[in-house]
């Protein structure tokens, strides 16, 4: 039997088991069943692999602005067959289980492909000088594209994050509300109006999270969420191995 | 795992032959495609804290680069691109709910059994607070199969076949516990510790013994004449002789009395002989010899087992190891397990059979000698045993021949070289008085065993 001894992730924010209840529990007696298994959200029927691979290549058709490449002659019909191309490779979602098990660039840069296809996509999509409607259509596609490979990648927080309303509908929302502010018209001398304008978007975010980070820790999560808790209030001794 | 499980029959083909398709959890928690079908070396040591996922990594780098492009070049809808993944990380933060302290047991059942048996590893995870996904890694140990994962809670139930016979390490699991927004994750590595996998023995039932057997009582029928029930002869009576021994129809042919004569039945001493010089493997089936090897070594062994003799066992090759003979059911495992190792410690040197004591290697023994007669050491080793005068019967596993193309005349005539070779070496052993018999691994080891009935193996006489 092999026991991993029980260890303190963050020093400075451990208990004292004497004033912590959780840790107080744990010393009463012997061992029950561990909690009941959480059913895992299932992905949605339409969303497949070949599904994320089109909306990858959507996305970096729509990143390289497609009627202005093709308006460039030979380089831009090759830009747009290499855009085509990458993403036919970089862009189905990478299911491998991470493991840092290589120092290589390019070993690195296979693993990461995803991360690589969605940050190229935006660093073109900025430089391709789109029309208004297409900065939104970037924008939804670069959204889709990291929830269905979340959905893919990430498990069953992806899944579940998939399934529920609030995350697509946050997002959307945020990047619908910053386009839409994006199009006010700004004065063209003025270079404090673009960092004003970057420093409201920031401070809006981060009251955003403040506000979600507060409602999460006090509405508290539960199984009925798919989230794994042992369970301390079950056990009547400590376990060995902890 | 029970005696009775152990000395069930080995069916044809290895237990190699049995493949399992292994499903996305498998495919998984194995990693690379290489490394699942053969052994793996141990990962190196997992970074220790929680740090950033995939997923975080993802979300903040197009975050990120947005926002600075958007900051470079003044396109203000650039940050529109931020806001969404943004927005992702927010709804992801874990809040309070992020274990400080994790904790792992794992508790491996069963840690012996034989090839082509499950063997379960449980892996209780502890940690306070919340977690979203357990995602177990797995580096499986040589000779060892990973067929299923099951994640139940905070409960990782791995599931392993055991595919080939030794002392092997189970492997190590890297458990991977992300946060509940999959933004962080830590690594809880647990070592599954060492299994003793034993091989399946060869289906064998016949034992041949010697032309003398030791002076103990036994099942085997001796020429000797005695108190057993087997048939020998009649001679006259003498004074003291039972009357019920009386051979009425050669008395009565005879006009003297005669007496029934019984053989005596003596148990006997088996040795095996293992080679583990080298382990060669068949280019056209992939059969390995030290597994066929070990595998008609244990049928030997269970065969006179059964028939109450004393079987002992030396394997030459790296280290020399003995057991001297014994008897008993459980003395298959004792054997079983002193040669589990022979795999890890293939050596050079010549082994010497003087260091073996004499108890090792009783005189007048039946020495099995299961070798491929691939290697010139051997020879010496068999010709020193007949030298000492024990009957010794060479059970040979074939390599395999080379393969040579049908259109090149020069290899073929090469290759009936290399046969013709092989058969005087055989010759020269059986003119040694060492009979040569062949097992391919596949058969029935006793169809092989089975003319050495007709007659006792006869020793060199010193």
């Amino acid at each position: 039997m092999t026991d991993v001894p029980m260890t303190d992730v963050n020093p400075s924010t451990a208990k004292d088991p004497a004033t912590d209840a959780s840790t107080a529990v744990v010393t009463q007696p012997p061992a029950a069943p561990p909690t009941p298994t959480p059913t895992l959200p299932s992905l949605p029927s339409a969303l497949s692999t070949r599904t994320v691979l089109l909306l990858g290549v959507a996305l970096a058709l729509a990143a390289v602005n497609p009627s202005h490449s093709a308006s460039r002659g030979p380089a831009g019909w090759l830009l747009l067959v290499a855009a085509v191309a990458a993403a036919i490779w970089a862009a189905p979602a990478v299911t491998r289980r991470p493991t840092s098990d290589t120092i290589l660039w390019i070993s690195r840069l296979i693993r990461h492909r995803n991360t690589a296809f969605a940050v190229a996509c935006t660093v073109l999509a900025a430089f391709s000088d789109p029309a208004i409607w297409l900065t939104a259509v970037d924008a939804a596609l670069l959204l889709a594209y990291l929830l269905a490979v979340d959905a893919f990648a990430a498990g069953p927080i992806g899944a579940r994050q998939l399934r529920g309303d609030i995350a697509p509908l946050a997002s959307a929302a945020a990047s619908a509300i910053v386009l839409l502010g994006a199009q006010a018209p700004v004065n063209p001398g003025a270079v404090w109006g673009r960092i004003v304008a970057a420093l409201a978007v920031a401070a809006a975010a981060s009251a955003a999270g403040a506000a979600l980070w507060l409602r999460q820790t006090r509405t508290g999560i539960s199984e009925r969420d798919g989230l794994i808790r042992f369970d301390w209030r079950r056990l009547r001794d400590k376990p060995r191995h902890l | 795992m029970s005696l009775r499980s152990a000395i069930r029959p080995h069916s044809a083909g290895s237990p190699h032959d049995s493949a399992v398709t292994p499903t996305d959890a498998v495919r998984r928690a194995l990693g690379d495609p290489e490394t699942a079908s053969g052994p793996a070396e141990p990962p190196p040591a997992p970074a220790p804290g929680w740090r950033l996922t995939e997923r975080a990594l993802r979300l903040s780098s197009v975050a990120l680069t947005a926002a600075a492009l958007a900051l470079i070049t003044g396109h203000a809808w650039l940050l529109a691109l931020a806001a969404g993944p943004a927005v992702l990380l927010a709804l992801g933060s874990p809040g309070g709910t992020r274990p400080t302290r994790v904790g792992a047991r794992a508790n491996v059942e069963p840690r012996r059994c034989f090839e082509g048996e499950p063997i379960t590893a449980r892996i209780d995870l502890a940690f306070d607070g919340l977690v979203g996904w357990i995602d177990p890694g797995i580096a499986p140990g040589p000779g060892l199969e990973l067929t299923d994962v099951t994640i139940a809670g905070p409960v990782v139930t791995l599931v392993f076949t055991a595919r080939r016979w030794g002392r092997w390490s189970l492997g190590t699991a890297d458990v991977d516990l992300h946060d509940v927004g999959g933004l962080r994750r830590r690594t809880v590595r647990v070592e599954l510790g060492d299994v003793d996998i034993y091989p399946l023995p060869a289906e064998s039932g016949l034992t041949p013994i010697p032309t003398r057997l030791p002076n103990r009582l036994g099942e085997h029928t001796a020429r000797q004449t005695g108190d057993g029930f087997e048939f020998a002869g009649v001679r006259p009576y003498a004074w003291g002789d039972r009357q019920r021994r009386i051979h009425w129809p050669s008395t009565t042919r005879r006009g003297e009395i005669q007496i029934t004569q019984y053989a005596a039945e003596r148990a006997t001493d088996a040795v095996v002989l293992l080679d583990a010089f080298g382990d060669l493997l068949d280019p056209a089936s992939g059969r390995s010899t030290l597994d066929d090897s070990v595998r008609a070594a244990a049928g030997i062994t269970r065969a006179y087992l059964r028939s109450h003799d004393r079987v002992g066992m030396v394997s030459v090759g790296g280290k020399l190891r003995w057991l001297q003979p014994g008897t008993g059911g459980g003395y298959l495992y004792r054997i079983v397990e002193t040669v589990l190792e022979v795999r890890r410690d293939l050596g050079f040197h010549t082994p010497d059979l003087d260091r073996v004591p004499a108890p090792a290697l009783p005189h007048g023994a039946l020495v099995y000698a299961i070798t491929p007669l691939a290697d010139e050491r051997i020879l010496d080793v068999l010709r020193d045993l007949a030298e000492r005068g024990n009957p010794v019967v060479v059970v040979e596993i074939p390599t395999g021949g080379p393969r040579v193309s049908p259109q090149d005349d020069s290899a073929q005539v090469a290759l009936r070289l290399w046969r013709l070779d092989r058969e005087a070496l055989r010759f020269s052993l059986v003119e040694r008085g060492m009979p040569v018999v062949v097992w391919d691994g596949a058969g029935e080891l006793d169809l092989v065993l089975a003319p050495l009935l007709r007659t006792g193996v006869r020793g060199r006489s010193r």
